[in-house]
Parts: structure tokens; C-alpha cells; sequence
């Protein structure tokens, strides 16, 4: 199964793994256009760990799914390129795309709980992505073959051979959370998109499952886009982050500087809201609601959620070593 | 002076019964705490799932009887109360619940969620009083009542709904607030909101709280004392400062170790997760034992 092009492509270290340029998606609604995913640019090379943040509503799942071309109606995605392996995602036929997934980009679910088959045993689970997906034709492998890449692949998540046999409801969620974990790396894809993978498991088995995912993507030496609303998980398990507000990027950058000197409001506010076991007084909350997406006006949206409007068009500002920010004249210094 | 709202000993056990073949499954077993009636605390029930956290808040709301051990209201056993004392345990003990979706009729406008019970518990002589109570316990919570009342719940945000649920318990002039896991539903830019209201609640009207959480971060935000839940056992418990700074127990130990914090620059899971877990089997309870 493992094919050539992804042995020499991982001898180069620099190689992008996922460039992302202007990708918009919309949702249309009786009410007009919700642009949901507006204008994103982010690039990520292979092996490195970005983590993508944002409250609910700011477009980060609908981003993932989007990357994964499975964006659903009324959604569309109505413009920007994906490049993967120096092929543009979007501009393939619904049966090349089919191929990509899972061999190229591979998604690990928010709430695994519910995206295994529940009437179907583990093991054919993980050799149906094999069969769906392989380029190869659709020559069977031999029961012997079966078993053994069955096994590698649980093991691989730190599953007992014996779970092969298992039907889901049998197994913990964070069990569940590392079959879709198996799944998702059973072809060694270039790019991992995982939509908030723990956030319906207690702290220890969070640890313990981000940990296995780290470690096969350092194995495989593949892109991860981490798509999550908890920042210190985003803190302690990826490389770059970047901040999504009203569906787009407000502040991209690594996550050391931006943890440590955050340039934009929305960036300050979020870190800021987060009650830490550190100190007991630096917790208050962001004010204002999300911003509703519906026909919202070009400018700075987070102007807009504390009470000012700024029309005009926000330019991208360097502030650091690859660190970037959506650098408003007049709410920059908002929360400081 | 007996305490508002006592357990004693309670052990909650499910199945195992006479003619089941399910094994006995002891969610809570033999924990005891109290809510002081002279300074009210706010009390936090930390622990995973499966931990009993749940079980311990629905004893303690008389939904659910304990197997052994007694619930306590002013010193009576809930067992026993008479009517009228349980209707009073039931204004005076409020709880907030977990899904600020489900709490909610989605056909009735939230205005029936506050003036139901002022109306059900006479706690207003007029239509004037009631209108202003409810605007009162909006504004306690930080809502703007103008923008909150005549929508239905569906045009609130999460967080919204969830104030919307904290004004109702606080219009009934209880003593007790319960809240399991207010926030866990809420985005965590809006946790702050709900937990300082649920916070001041207790400092400026004297309201003990027991608040049940899987968020340890949370817990030590806002309580005074913490009960650390395994396995239906308190394994942990007391000042809420010693158990998260110096946690004597190795279980709670390893859940501070696991909280993923917001510094690149902290280690996250220095313990060994074998070993850890090893010691948790044998280690004894720390912290009160009443």
C-alpha cells in the first residue's frame, strides 16, 4: 500500500504538506449568504502540527470538513484552492477526490462515538477504508494479510489484537476515539484533519489518546490540522495556531510567541478567558456575543462585537518571525 | 444548628437486585458531606465519568434514594419530610442542569421559565412584583432583561440560556443551588459569565453551592472546598487551594497532571500513567471524613 511518491516526498523535510489559498464557504439560507468559511490562507509543511481555534460558530469545523471536501448542502465551497501533494483538492472529479481521502488527507471525527459503524465488527471497519480508498484496483487480500495489517493497525493505536473482534458498543470511548485514530492513518496520509478528537473524553484518556495521535503523525511524518476550541490542549500539543474569528483567520502564527505575546484582541481575550490552576483572578469572560455571520459587512468583525465598526479592509501584518495578525487600526490595543 | 443540606453515609447502588443478572454497580459509596448554613460554601464534586458525581447530586435533589445512608434537609431525613416540607426542600434546593437546551420548552418563550415558578411558589403578590423580580434576577446574571424576555429560547445563545437557568434558580430565594456541570455544554469564552454569576450568587446573597464538574480548572476558579470522586469513593477532599496546589492522592494527582494547560512552555503528563494508576488501587481517602 505504501507507495513510492510518499517515501521520497518525506526525504525532504521543508515540503509543503497542505496550502490552503482563499478558501471560502457558504452557506446559502432563505436570508442570504452565511459565509461561514471566508477567505482562509494557511500553509503547513510535513510533520508540523497546527492547531486551528476559535468559539463555536467561527467556522473551524465547517473549515474541516471543507478541507476534506465533504462540505454538505446548502454549504458550497465557493472559491480558493487546496493543494496536497501539489495537487489542487478542489480541482478534482468526485471520483479522484474519492482516492485522496484517506490516502492523501484522512479526517479523525469530532465525537468518534458516533461515526463507527455500530452493527459492523472493528476489524472490517479498518479494512472497509483500505478497500474504499485504494488506488490499486480493488485486487482482496488474502485472510493472512488481513489479519496481520488488522493487528499493525491496532497495535499501532496501543489496541489489543483482540479488539479486531469487537463490535463499537463494546468498547470505552477513548477506545472508540483510537479506532478512528487506526482509520484515519491506515493509508499513511500526508495530511491528518482532526475535528476536535477529544473533546467528549475526561482529561486522562485526552492525554493519553493526543498522545498516540502524536506519535503516529511523527511516525508518518504528516501534517496535522487540529481543529478545537481548547486552548490548552492547542497550547501543549501544536506547533502553530491559528485564530479564527466570523470565519476567518484573525491571528496566525507559532504557538510559543502567540501564547506568550498574543497581538490580536480576540487572541488576548481568549487566552485570557481561560481559567488556569495557576492563578485564581486572571478569568473573565469575552464580551459581547459571537458575531452572527449572516450578511456580515467586510472590515474588521471583532470591532463589531465591542461596539465599533471599522468598513475598511484589514491588512495582513507581520509582527514577528511567522507571525502574523488581521491588524485593525482601531480595536488593536482593545483588552490590553 | 443542623445544616441545610447534609449527607450522611450515602451509598447509591444499582442493579445486583434479586432477580438480576447484572453485576451490583456501587456508584456512590459511603461519602458524607454537609452545607454549612452559618457561612455558605461553594462546594465542588470534581471527578471523570463513571465517578458518581452525577448519582451524589440527584441524592442530594431527592431524585433519587439512596440505598443506605440518609439525605438530610435541615436536619430531617428527605425520607421522611411531610408534604408541605418537601415542597419547601424543593423551592429552598435549586438545581441548574447540564444542557441548556433541554431545560427549556422550545414553544414557550423563556418568559415562561421565570414566571412559572414565582407563580407555582406565590412568590409575588401582583403581576407588577413578578415582572420585577424577574428583571432583578436577570440583571443578577448579567442579562440585559429588555433583550432576554419575549424570545424564544432558540434566538438565546448556549450561554445566554444557561443565565437565563442560574436567574430562575436565584427568583425561588433558595438556599442551595446544585448546579451539574452548568458549563460543560457552554463555549469556554463563556464559562467565565455563567461561573461569575453562579460565584456572586454565594458572595453577595449568601447561597451555598455544590457545583459538579469534570473541570478541575473551573473548580478551583470559583469553590471553596473540592470533593475529588473515583469510582464512586471520595478519594480526596478539603480546602480547595491544598488539594489542587499539594493533591496528597495519586488519582488526583494524575488528573491535575492530565489538564492540558494554556503555557507551551509547562510539561503536560509528567506522571507515568502505569505506575499511577497502580497506586491509585491501594491508596487510602484523604481529607475529611465526616
Amino acid at each position: 500500500m505504501t507507495t513510492a511518491k510518499k517515501v521520497a516526498s518525506k526525504s525532504s523535510k521543508s515540503e509543503l504538506g497542505i496550502d490552503v489559498k482563499d478558501l471560502k464557504v457558504h452557506y446559502d439560507t432563505p436570508d442570504g449568504v452565511v459565509k461561514a468559511v471566508d477567505g482562509v490562507s494557511f500553509s503547513l509543511r510535513q510533520g508540523e502540527r497546527m492547531a486551528l481555534v476559535g468559539e463555536s460558530g467561527s467556522g473551524k469545523s465547517t473549515l474541516a470538513m471543507a478541507l476534506m471536501r465533504l462540505t454538505r448542502a446548502p454549504g458550497r465551497i465557493a472559491g480558493g484552492q487546496v493543494y496536497v501533494g501539489g495537487r489542487d483538492m478542489l480541482d478534482l472529479d468526485e471520483e479522484e477526490m474519492r482516492l485522496q481521502r484517506l490516502n492523501e488527507v484522512a479526517l479523525v471525527p469530532q465525537g468518534a462515538m458516533n461515526s463507527l459503524n455500530p452493527v459492523m465488527k472493528i476489524k472490517n471497519q479498518l479494512l472497509d477504508g483500505l478497500y474504499d480508498h485504494q488506488t490499486e484496483g480493488d485486487q482482496k487480500m488474502s485472510k493472512e494479510e488481513q489479519v496481520e495489517i488488522v493487528e499493525k493497525l491496532l497495535t499501532a493505536v496501543d489496541l489489543a489484537p483482540s479488539v479486531a473482534e469487537m463490535y463499537p458498543h463494546e468498547l470505552s470511548g477513548g477506545m472508540k476515539q483510537r479506532v478512528a485514530i487506526a482509520i484515519a492513518t491506515s493509508m499513511e496520509p500526508r495530511v491528518i484533519v482532526a475535528d476536535e478528537p477529544t473533546s467528549a473524553l475526561d482529561v486522562v484518556v485526552q492525554r493519553n489518546v493526543m498522545q498516540t495521535l502524536g506519535r503516529l503523525q511523527e511516525g508518518l511524518h504528516a501534517s496535522i490540522i487540529l481543529i478545537g476550541h481548547d486552548m490548552g490542549l492547542v497550547a501543549q500539543f501544536s506547533d502553530h495556531v491559528g485564530v479564527m474569528y466570523a470565519g476567518r483567520l484573525v491571528e496566525v502564527g507559532p504557538v510559543k510567541t502567540v501564547f506568550k505575546s498574543p497581538k490580536h484582541p480576540y487572541t488576548r481575550l481568549l487566552i485570557k478567558s481561560l481559567p488556569t490552576l495557576s492563578n485564581k483572578k486572571d478569568f473573565i469572560g469575552i464580551p459581547g456575543l459571537p458575531a452572527t455571520l449572516l450578511n456580515l459587512p467586510e472590515g474588521c468583525a471583532f470591532c463589531l462585537r465591542i461596539g465599533q465598526t471599522n468598513p475598511e479592509k484589514i491588512p495582513w501584518v507581520n509582527v514577528a518571525k511567522d507571525h502574523f495578525i488581521q491588524d485593525c487600526k482601531k480595536c488593536s490595543s482593545y483588552g490590553k | 444548628m443542623p445544616a441545610v443540606l447534609e449527607a450522611k453515609n450515602v451509598t447509591k447502588v444499582f442493579g445486583g437486585g434479586f432477580l438480576s443478572r447484572e453485576e451490583e454497580n456501587v456508584a456512590v459509596n459511603d461519602i458524607s458531606m454537609s452545607l454549612d448554613q452559618k457561612k455558605p460554601k461553594i462546594v465542588a464534586v470534581a471527578g471523570e465519568s463513571g465517578s458518581g458525581k452525577t448519582t451524589l447530586a440527584r441524592l442530594l435533589l431527592g431524585i433519587a434514594d439512596p440505598t443506605s445512608g440518609s439525605v438530610e434537609y435541615d436536619g430531617k431525613d428527605l425520607k421522611e419530610i411531610s408534604r408541605a416540607e418537601r415542597r419547601e426542600f424543593r423551592r429552598e434546593v435549586q438545581p441548574i442542569f447540564q444542557d441548556p437546551y433541554g431545560s427549556y420548552n422550545p414553544f414557550y418563550k423563556v418568559d415562561h421559565v421565570l414566571f412559572s415558578p414565582v407563580k407555582n411558589f406565590k412568590m409575588a403578590e401582583n403581576r407588577d412584583e413578578a415582572v420585577h423580580m424577574v428583571n432583578q434576577a436577570l440583571e443578577m446574571v448579567g442579562l440585559v432583561p429588555a433583550e432576554t424576555l419575549g424570545r424564544l429560547p432558540h434566538q438565546l445563545s448556549g450561554g445566554q440560556r444557561q443565565r437565563v437557568m442560574v436567574a430562575r434558580a436565584l427568583l425561588l430565594k433558595p438556599r442551595v443551588i446544585l448546579a451539574d456541570e452548568p458549563v460543560s455544554a457552554v463555549d469556554a469564552s463563556l464559562r467565565a459569565t455563567i461561573l461569575d454569576a453562579v460565584s456572586r450568587l454565594n458572595k453577595e446573597l449568601g447561597i451555598a453551592v455544590v457545583y459538579v464538574t469534570h473541570d478541575l480548572t473551573t473548580a478551583y476558579q470559583i469553590s471553596d472546598e473540592i470533593m475529588i470522586l473515583y469510582k464512586g469513593n471520595l478519594v480526596e477532599a478539603g480546602n480547595v487551594e491544598t488539594v489542587i496546589k499539594k493533591p496528597a492522592h495519586p488519582y488526583t494527582q494524575l488528573l491535575i497532571d492530565s489538564i492540558p494547560e494554556a503555557d507551551p512552555n509547562k510539561r503536560w503528563g509528567k506522571l507515568d500513567m502505569k505506575k499511577t494508576q497502580e497506586k491509585i488501587v491501594t491508596a487510602p481517602s484523604v481529607g475529611w471524613r465526616k
